[in-house]
């Protein structure tokens, strides 16, 4: 006990070079469970935001990009596909229910999904949690929209205001569909999902904002107005893809290849699950090369312990004389150095994960915004548990050889040594 | 409902969508679509559904990887190999080895393959074959590459301890070098892909 506190009063007394070698471990430490961190609560994040769906069907691409435009508004569709093939599929007597998705236009930087109230009573996230209207109602009126939760705040809209929809993923004046107005119907309770950030309208509205478009633009001398296009007939004629529940699981490879042998459209059916286990190994890859760089990291961090440890050394060489005139045994000499470096270590351990909670804090509601991923702040995953008893291991490896080095060193210097 | 019926709903259902009235012989023929099914050899997958205690396998491979050929069977060696195969392909059983505390048992199991077809069909029909292969390209495109799907019911009497799968296919059959596996375990969906060396399913 006496050698572990003249360790840490030496410590103390060369507090400076001790503080730096401790930050910058610390931050590697911090750097290697946040990397962790992230890649869990990504995966929880991706993994609660659609539950309950057992295919989705798009045009035919593969199973990641259909999910990440279906469901994470990530990318784009390749093609779209048409009415007719969704009501073959909607209508096959293995299905229960069908939510159409109809994508491409935005709002001030946020997506505009057009679907139908099916939506509402089908979509599940977060194991089997449904939507729920916070504010005002479903579509009632062909220009009604509903708003996810974050759309609303960000933008500070009330039930009611008046919203344009702009064609397409850019906000540019002429590209409006400022002739048809939306009026705010509903605000749905917050998720924690991408519906927080959609534009909800129906398929209808959809269809009757582009009535008379062509080609990506208003088609010149045609104007339909708000009023002329309800009495039109607004069936949609394409959706982007859309969800399906089976009535029964045992039936989902059955309607899978129903869908993708379908003849008369080249379309592909996904099981989300599957597409999701997909993007995480393509993912991964990314993330263990994110682990094994910041686990470098903290190698080098272990390395600047070492070279303070050794550097110190030399210029205590009287210090750990006197020790031993004062009757310290080499084996004494050993074990200081050693506490010394399982301090540092720990210190560092400790103080990596109070950097990591103060920056996940901050980054918190920034991550959130700009990527829809909500980080938790709580306990560490066993993994996690690991990577930093590694780290503490790892330190005191690292203390031995200073240790040793100064235990040989205390068997053959005296008081009369230089330094 | 039982495998059968599915299958049988699953073959039926496209024919049932060419005979739907409004749909003239000219608007198919425009709208003909020239599809082809990715066919890679050493490449098979594997479904795995569970709902209630039944388990649902389907297995889809290309022949090559089970018999090594994929034209239709002539000497009596073929037949041997495809008939050792199925023989082996029937024994669900020492294939998918499931975790103990599960307790699932095969009930029954079916392969389907064109290689059999030609089996049962013998020279009698040449005359029909030579005009399907006239008139539809298509078939005769697969004609090159065979598929032996088998479809297997387990049941369970403990689903709910159901948590690993352990797939003895790629000893049995040397050809298979991957499987990709897509799962449905009550309202987990999950997917992987299967080697040799790592031949476990956790669910």
């Amino acid at each position: 006990m006496a050698i572990l506190s003249l360790a840490w009063k030496s410590l103390i007394n060369r507090y400076f070079t001790a503080m730096l070698t401790v930050t910058s471990i610390a931050l590697s430490v911090a750097l290697l469970v946040g990397v962790e961190r992230l890649r869990i609560e990504t995966r929880a994040s991706f993994a609660n935001t659609l539950s309950g769906t057992d295919l989705i069907v798009g045009a035919r691409s593969g199973p990641v990009q259909i999910l990440l435009y279906s469901v994470f508004r990530m990318g784009d569709a390749t093609n779209n596909i048409s009415w007719k093939s969704y009501q073959d599929i909607a209508t096959h007597k293995k299905v229960a229910w069908t939510v159409p998705i109809s994508l491409g236009d935005s709002h001030r930087g946020f997506r505009v999904l057009g679907t139908t109230t099916a939506y509402f009573q089908y979509y599940r996230y977060a194991r089997d949690r449904r939507l729920k209207i916070a504010e005002g109602q479903q579509f009632a009126d062909l220009y009604d929209a509903v708003l996810g939760y974050e759309v609303a705040e960000k933008l500070g809209y009330k039930i009611g205001d008046p919203i344009i929809i702009a064609h397409g993923a850019s906000d540019v004046s002429f590209a409006r569909h400022d002739d048809k107005p939306f009026r705010v119907a509903g605000i749905l309770a917050r998720t924690g999902t991408p519906v927080d950030r959609t534009v909800h309208v129906s398929l209808e509205a959809i269809e009757a904002i582009h009535i008379d478009w062509q080609s990506g633009a208003p088609m010149p001398g045609l104007s339909i107005s708000a009023e002329q296009a309800r009495k039109m007939d607004l069936t949609p004629k394409v959706i982007t893809a859309a969800l399906i529940g089976l009535k029964s699981k045992t039936a989902t490879f059955h309607m899978q290849r129903f869908i993708n042998d379908y003849p008369k459209e080249s379309l592909s059916a996904i099981i989300p699950g599957v597409a999701l286990s997909q993007l995480w190994n393509l993912i991964g890859i990314a993330e263990n090369a994110l682990l094994i760089v910041s686990g470098f990291v903290v190698v080098i961090g272990l390395f600047g312990m070492l070279t303070a440890l050794l550097i110190s050394l030399n210029e205590r060489r009287r210090e750990i004389a006197i020790l031993r005139s004062v009757g310290a045994r080499p084996v004494h000499v050993f074990t200081l150095i050693m506490s010394e470096a399982g301090f540092l270590t720990l210190l560092s351990v400790l103080l990596g994960l109070v950097f990591l909670h103060l920056i996940l804090l901050a980054g918190q509601p920034i991550i959130e915004n700009q990527f829809g991923i909500f980080i938790e702040i709580g306990g560490l995953s066993p993994y996690a548990w690991s990577l930093l008893g590694g780290v503490t291991l790892a330190g005191f490896l690292v203390g031995v050889i200073p240790s040793y080095r100064a235990y040989r060193l205390s068997l053959v210097d005296d008081l009369s040594v230089r330094v | 409902m039982n495998l059968k019926q599915i299958a049988l709903t699953v073959f039926l259902f496209p024919a049932a969508l060419y005979a739907l009235p409004g749909v003239s012989a000219e608007e198919e023929h425009e709208h003909e679509h020239r599809q082809h099914d990715a066919h890679v050899h050493g490449i098979a997958a594997l479904n795995l559904v569970l709902e209630g205690k039944e388990v649902h396998i389907e297995f889809e491979s290309p022949a090559a990887n089970i018999v090594g050929f994929e034209h239709a069977p002539s000497t009596e060696a073929d037949y041997a190999v495809l008939d050792k195969a199925v023989a082996t392909l029937k024994e669900g059983n020492p294939l998918f080895k499931f975790n103990d505390k599960a307790g699932c048992r095969m009930e029954t199991a079916k392969v389907v393959s064109s290689l059999l077809d030609e089996e049962h069909d013998g020279h009698e029909d040449e005359d029909e074959h030579a005009y399907e292969e006239k008139n539809n390209k298509e078939q005769e495109h697969q004609e090159d590459h065979s598929d032996i799907e088998v479809s297997y019911h387990f049941e369970c009497t403990a689903p709910d301890k159901l948590k690993q799968l352990t797939v003895e296919l790629f000893d049995v059959f040397p050809g298979t070098e991957k499987l990709k596996v897509q799962y449905i375990i009550e309202n987990k969906q999950g997917g992987l892909e299967l080697t040799a060396a790592d031949h476990v399913i956790k669910f």
